[in-house]
C-alpha cells in the first residue's frame, strides 16, 4: 500500500478550478516532484494534502488513514455521527474523522510535515524556537505543567531543547541557535524551515519550492540534503521550478497543467513526453 | 395588520436613520479597513450643533418654522464633514502602517475626546429642539395606518440622500476612484489616484452624512443627550456589518432591515430587550457570515 | 546614562523582585486611607491587565469585551453570598470557573474570526452581558441597581475591615498571578501562544492546534478576571453593571496595549497610567475621559507598542514601518 494515496482530487474555487481530477500515489522512501508552470495546482494540492483546503471532490489518504473529505454539506444532517462528534468514545472519533478533512495540525501529528513557498518562518523568535515549535505536536505539557512545572514537564522540556538542537545541528545551523530568524541569510533561513519540519518527525515531508532563490552552490548543496534525509527514512514530496534539482534528485515526476496531471514517469519519461515539452519545458536545455 | 404596517413605517424610518449613519462606517472601512468608533460621536456632534444653530436662528428670528432646518442643515453638514476630515488627518493618517491594533486605539481615543468634550460644553442633561420646526400633522393611507409628516419628510430625504451618495459612488469618476482605493491603495496609486485625497473625501462624505443624520434624528424624536451617540453608532454599525462592511448598498439594506427588526421586536417581543435583538444579530452574523448580507467572499491565498 | 543601565542590567533579577515586594508591603503603611483605597484599586486592575494580556498579548486576540467577565466574577460572588450566605471566600474558586465557563462559552463559537470581527463580536458579547445584567436576567441579577448587602470577608477568622487589609490581600494574589504568568509565559503553552500570534497558519501546519491555544488563552484570561471581581466584592459590598460597561473593557485594553502589549512590565506601567495617575489628578473631573483620549491618540502615534513592550512585540511592529 503506498504511503500517499490521492484519488480524483479535485478543488473548485468559486468558478476556478484549481485542482482538476488530480490522482497519483507515493510510494514510502520515494522522491516525487510535483511540476508544472505556474498556477498549475501545485500549491493547492499540497494545502490540500495538509487541511489547509478542504477537496471539493475526490480523496487523500496517507498511511491507509483519510485525511481529506469532501465537505458533507447538507448531508450532514443525516448522518447520526455528526450529532455525535463531541462524543468522546474512540468508534466515534474514527468514524467522524472518516467524514471530515483533517486539520493541518492533525495532518502534522500523522506524520506529515512541510515548507512553504515564500518562507514562512516566526521571524520575530530564534532560530532554537522556530524548530522547538516543530517538536511541540510530539510533547503534550499544557496549563498546569506550565505553572507548577512537575518533573515531567521539566524533562519534557529539555527533551524539547535538545531534539531541537539535534535538527538545528543536522541543517548545519547550530552556530545561529540563538540568532532571529529574520537576520539569517536567505538561504539559512531556507534550511531552517527546513529543520523545522524535521523536528517534527514525519514521514512524508513536503517541500514547496525549496530551492528557489539559492545560488548554484546553495542548490547543491540542498540536494544533497534532501538525499540525505530520504536515506534517513523520510519520504519526499517536492515542488520544484528548478529543473536541475528535479532531474537531478526525483525518481518518479508528476507534472500539471491548468489543474490537471498531463503526465507522470521518471524523469527521463517526463522528459521526453510532448504534453509535457508543450505545457513547460519548451525549449530548454536540461 | 394595521398594528404590523404600522410599524413597519416606524421600523423603515427608524431603518433610514441607520442607514444613514452606517454609510459612514462602511466606507472609512472600505476605503480603510479601519473600524471609526469616533463616528457615532460625530453623529451626536451633528445632533448638538443642529440643535445651537437652530436655537440661535430661532432666537434671532424670533420665530421657528421649517425653512430654517435648510441652513442649519448646511451649517451642521459642513462643521461634522471638517472635523471628520481633522480626526482623519491627526488620529488615522499617521497610523496608516502601524498594523491593526494602533488604528483601534486610536479610534478609541478620538470617540472619548469627542464624547467628553460634549458632555463638557452642553452637559449632561437632555436637550430638546425648538418647537414648531417640523410640519406636524399625520397623514392617513390605506388600512388605518398614518404615517406622520415628519416620517414622510425623513423618508424622502433620506431615501433621496442614499440615492445621491449611491450615484456618486457608482456613475461618477470620485466614486470609481474610491471604490478602487477600497480594494487597494498601491494599486490605486500606480493608476494616478490620490489616495489621500480620496481618503479624505470619504472622511467629508461619510462624516458629514453622519452629522446631518444626527440632526434629523434629534428633530425627529425632539430630544437627545450624550448617549445617542453610543447607541445609535453602535446599532448604526451593525447595520453595516449586517449588510456587508465596506459594502454601500448593504449598509443601506443593513440599516433598514435592522430598523425593521428592531421595531417589529420592540413591538411583540419586549422593548427592553430591542438592544440584545440587535446585539444578537451582530453575534449570529460574525459567527455565521461575517461578510455579512452583499459582502463578497474573499479568498486568502496562501 | 548608558552605564547606569548597564549596571542595572546586571543586578539579578531575584533581587529587583524581592525589592519591588518589600516596596509594595511598605507602600501603603504611610498613606491614608484614600490612597491606600487607590493602592487597592491599582492592584485590582493589575490583575485585570495582567489576565488581558494573556489573551491579547500572548495570543494576540482582541478582546474588547473583557468586563463581562470581571462582572460575572463579581455578580457569582455577591450572588453565592446573598442567596445562600456561602463566605466570600469559598466563593472565590466559583468565580473564576464560572468566568472561565463563561469565556469558554462566548469563545468557542468566534475564535475563528479576524481581527476586526473578532474585536466587534467581543463588544458585542461584552454589551450583551451588561444588558442581561441590567435587564435582570432569570430575576436575579437585581437590575440597573445591581446588588447590596453582600457580607464583609472573613478570612481566617479575620474580618477584613480596613482597605488596608483588602490591599494586602489583592497584593497576595497579584504575587501569585504574577508568578503564573510569568511561568506560562516560558512553557509549551506560552511559546505556543507566540506561534499563533506571529504566523497562524504555520504554527497550525507545525503541528500546534491553534484552537486549543487561542481557546485556553481565553479561558484562562477569563477565569482571572473573575477572580478579580471577586477580590472586588470581597471589599465593596454591592455590584451593579457598570461593571460590565465598554469602558471598563477599553480601560483594561489599553492598559495592557499602551502599558505596553504582551510585557509584564508594561501592564504595571498601563495600570499606573490608567488607574493611579487619574485617582491623582482627580481634579481634571470630567475632562478626564478626554485626556484619557488623547492620551490614546497621542500614544499611537509616538510608541504604538506601548510604553514598555516585551521586545519580540515591539519589534513586530516596527518592523511594519
Amino acid at each position: 500500500m503506498a504511503l500517499l494515496e490521492i484519488h480524483d482530487l479535485t478543488k473548485q474555487f468559486g468558478g476556478l478550478t484549481a485542482v482538476d481530477r488530480v490522482s497519483f500515489s507515493l510510494d514510502e522512501g520515494e522522491i516525487l516532484g510535483l511540476i508544472g508552470p505556474n498556477g498549475a495546482g501545485k500549491t493547492t494540492i499540497f494545502n490540500l494534502i495538509t487541511g489547509i483546503y478542504t477537496p471539493t471532490y475526490g480523496e487523500i489518504f496517507f498511511n491507509g488513514h483519510r485525511i481529506a473529505h469532501p465537505p458533507l454539506g447538507a448531508r450532514k444532517f443525516i448522518t447520526p455521527v455528526w450529532w455525535l462528534q463531541w462524543v468522546p468514545a474512540r468508534s466515534v472519533r474514527e468514524r467522524w474523522d472518516q467524514l471530515r478533512t483533517l486539520r493541518p495540525h492533525e495532518v502534522t501529528e500523522l506524520g506529515i510535515a512541510r515548507t512553504f513557498q515564500t518562507i514562512r518562518l516566526f521571524k520575530n523568535m530564534t532560530v532554537l524556537e522556530n524548530v522547538m515549535a516543530g517538536v511541540h505536536h510530539r510533547t503534550r505539557a499544557g496549563v498546569w505543567g506550565a505553572i507548577f512545572r512537575p518533573p515531567a514537564q521539566r524533562e519534557e522540556e529539555a527533551f524539547i531543547v535538545k531534539e531541537a538542537e539535534q535538527h538545528i545541528h543536522f541543517m548545519g545551523l547550530s552556530d545561529y541557535r540563538d540568532e532571529l530568524a529574520k537576520n539569517l541569510p536567505y538561504g539559512h533561513q531556507r534550511r531552517l524551515e527546513i529543520a523545522r519540519a524535521l523536528a517534527a518527525r514525519p514521514r512524508l515531508l513536503i517541500l514547496d519550492e525549496p530551492a528557489a532563490g539559492l545560488n548554484e552552490q546553495e542548490t547543491l548543496e540542498l540536494m544533497d540534503l534532501i538525499r540525505q534525509i530520504r536515506d534517513s527514512g523520510i519520504t519526499i514530496l517536492l515542488i520544484e521550478h528548478d529543473m536541475k534539482v528535479v532531474m537531478g534528485i526525483c525518481e518518479r515526476i508528476v507534472v500539471l497543467d491548468y489543474g490537471k496531471k498531463i503526465a507522470e514517469g521518471t524523469p527521463e519519461e517526463v522528459q521526453r513526453n510532448p504534453r509535457v515539452i508543450q505545457a513547460y519545458l519548451g525549449e530548454e536545455e536540461v | 395588520m394595521q398594528q404590523l404596517l404600522q410599524q413597519l413605517i416606524n421600523g423603515i424610518t427608524i431603518g433610514s436613520f441607520y442607514a444613514l449613519v452606517a454609510l459612514g462606517y462602511t466606507m472609512v472601512y472600505g476605503v480603510l479597513k479601519l473600524i471609526n468608533f469616533a463616528h457615532g460621536d460625530l453623529f451626536m456632534w451633528g445632533a448638538y450643533i443642529g440643535l445651537t444653530g437652530l436655537s440661535a436662528l430661532v432666537a434671532l428670528m424670533s420665530r421657528g418654522g421649517p425653512i430654517l432646518i435648510l441652513p442649519v442643515s448646511i451649517i451642521v453638514i459642513v462643521t461634522i464633514a471638517l472635523v471628520g476630515v481633522l480626526i482623519e488627518r491627526v488620529a488615522y493618517r499617521p497610523l496608516r502602517s502601524a498594523g491593526r491594533l494602533a488604528p483601534v486605539i486610536s479610534a478609541l481615543g478620538a470617540a472619548f475626546i469627542l464624547e467628553s468634550l460634549a458632555r463638557n460644553i452642553y452637559g449632561a442633561s437632555w436637550k430638546t429642539y425648538p418647537t414648531g420646526l417640523v410640519p406636524a400633522g399625520r397623514v392617513a393611507l390605506v388600512g388605518g395606518v398614518r404615517i406622520s409628516m415628519m416620517q414622510v419628510l425623513v423618508l424622502v430625504v433620506s431615501f433621496l440622500l442614499m440615492a445621491l451618495l449611491y450615484l456618486f459612488v457608482y456613475r461618477t469618476r470620485i466614486g470609481t476612484a474610491m471604490r478602487a482605493v477600497s480594494l487597494d491603495h498601491e494599486v490605486s496609486r500606480l493608476m494616478g489616484i490620490d489616495v489621500d485625497g480620496i481618503i479624505a473625501t470619504v472622511f467629508l462624505i461619510g462624516p458629514g452624512l453622519g452629522g446631518l443624520a444626527g440632526m434629523i434624528v434629534a428633530l425627529y424624536y425632539g430630544s437627545f443627550d450624550f448617549t445617542l451617540g453610543w447607541i445609535f453608532g453602535l446599532k448604526a454599525f451593525i447595520s453595516a456589518i449586517l449588510g456587508g462592511i465596506g459594502n454601500i448598498p448593504g449598509a443601506m439594506l443593513g440599516g433598514m432591515i435592522l430598523g425593521i427588526i428592531e421595531t417589529l421586536g420592540a413591538g411583540y417581543v419586549s422593548p427592553q430587550w430591542k438592544d440584545v435583538i440587535a446585539y444578537a444579530i451582530l453575534i449570529l452574523i460574525l459567527i455565521f457570515r461575517p461578510t455579512g448580507l452583499l459582502g463578497e467572499r474573499v479568498a486568502e491565498k496562501l | 546614562m548608558e552605564n547606569l543601565r548597564a549596571r542595572l542590567q546586571k543586578i539579578p533579577p531575584l533581587w529587583w523582585q524581592a525589592g519591588l515586594l518589600v516596596l509594595a508591603v511598605l507602600l501603603p503603611l504611610p498613606l491614608n486611607d484614600y490612597y491606600r483605597a487607590v493602592l487597592w484599586r491599582t492592584g485590582i486592575y493589575a490583575i485585570l491587565g495582567l489576565s488581558l494580556n494573556i489573551i491579547v498579548g500572548y495570543a494576540g486576540l482582541f478582546q474588547l469585551g473583557h468586563a463581562a467577565f470581571y462582572a460575572l466574577g463579581a455578580y457569582t460572588s455577591a450572588l453565592l453570598n446573598l442567596h445562600f450566605h456561602i463566605p466570600l471566600v469559598l466563593t472565590w474558586p466559583i468565580s473564576i470557573l464560572v468566568a472561565a465557563f463563561f469565556g469558554y462559552l462566548i469563545s468557542r463559537p468566534i475564535l475563528h474570526l479576524r481581527g476586526d470581527y473578532l474585536c466587534i463580536v467581543t463588544i458585542a458579547f461584552g454589551e450583551v452581558v451588561r444588558l442581561a445584567l441590567v435587564n435582570n436576567i432569570f430575576g436575579i441579577t437585581g437590575g440597573a441597581n445591581g446588588l447590596s448587602g453582600i457580607d464583609q470577608t472573613v478570612l481566617f477568622g479575620l474580618t477584613l475591615r480596613t482597605p488596608l487589609h483588602h490591599y494586602y490581600l489583592v497584593l497576595f494574589f497579584l504575587v501569585l498571578t504574577l508568578f503564573a504568568v510569568r511561568r506560562l509565559e516560558n512553557s509549551r503553552l506560552g511559546r505556543a501562544w507566540m506561534y499563533v500570534r506571529e504566523d497562524e497558519t504555520a504554527a497550525e501546519a507545525m503541528g500546534v492546534d491553534t484552537t486549543w491555544a487561542k481557546l485556553l488563552a481565553f479561558v484562562l484570561g477569563s477565569g482571572w478576571a473573575g477572580l478579580a471581581g471577586a477580590l472586588y466584592v470581597a471589599r465593596i459590598p454591592v455590584v451593579s453593571p457598570d461593571l460590565a460597561r465598554f469602558i471598563e473593557s477599553v480601560v483594561m485594553f489599553c492598559i495592557v496595549v499602551l502599558g505596553g502589549t504582551g510585557s509584564i512590565p508594561g501592564v504595571f506601567v498601563g495600570t499606573l497610567g490608567m488607574i493611579t495617575l487619574p485617582e491623582i489628578f482627580r481634579f481634571l473631573k470630567t475632562w478626564r475621559d478626554a485626556w484619557m483620549g488623547v492620551a490614546m491618540v497621542a500614544m499611537m502615534i509616538a510608541r504604538p507598542e506601548g510604553l514598555w513592550p516585551s521586545r519580540r512585540i515591539r519589534m513586530e511592529i516596527r518592523e511594519k514601518e
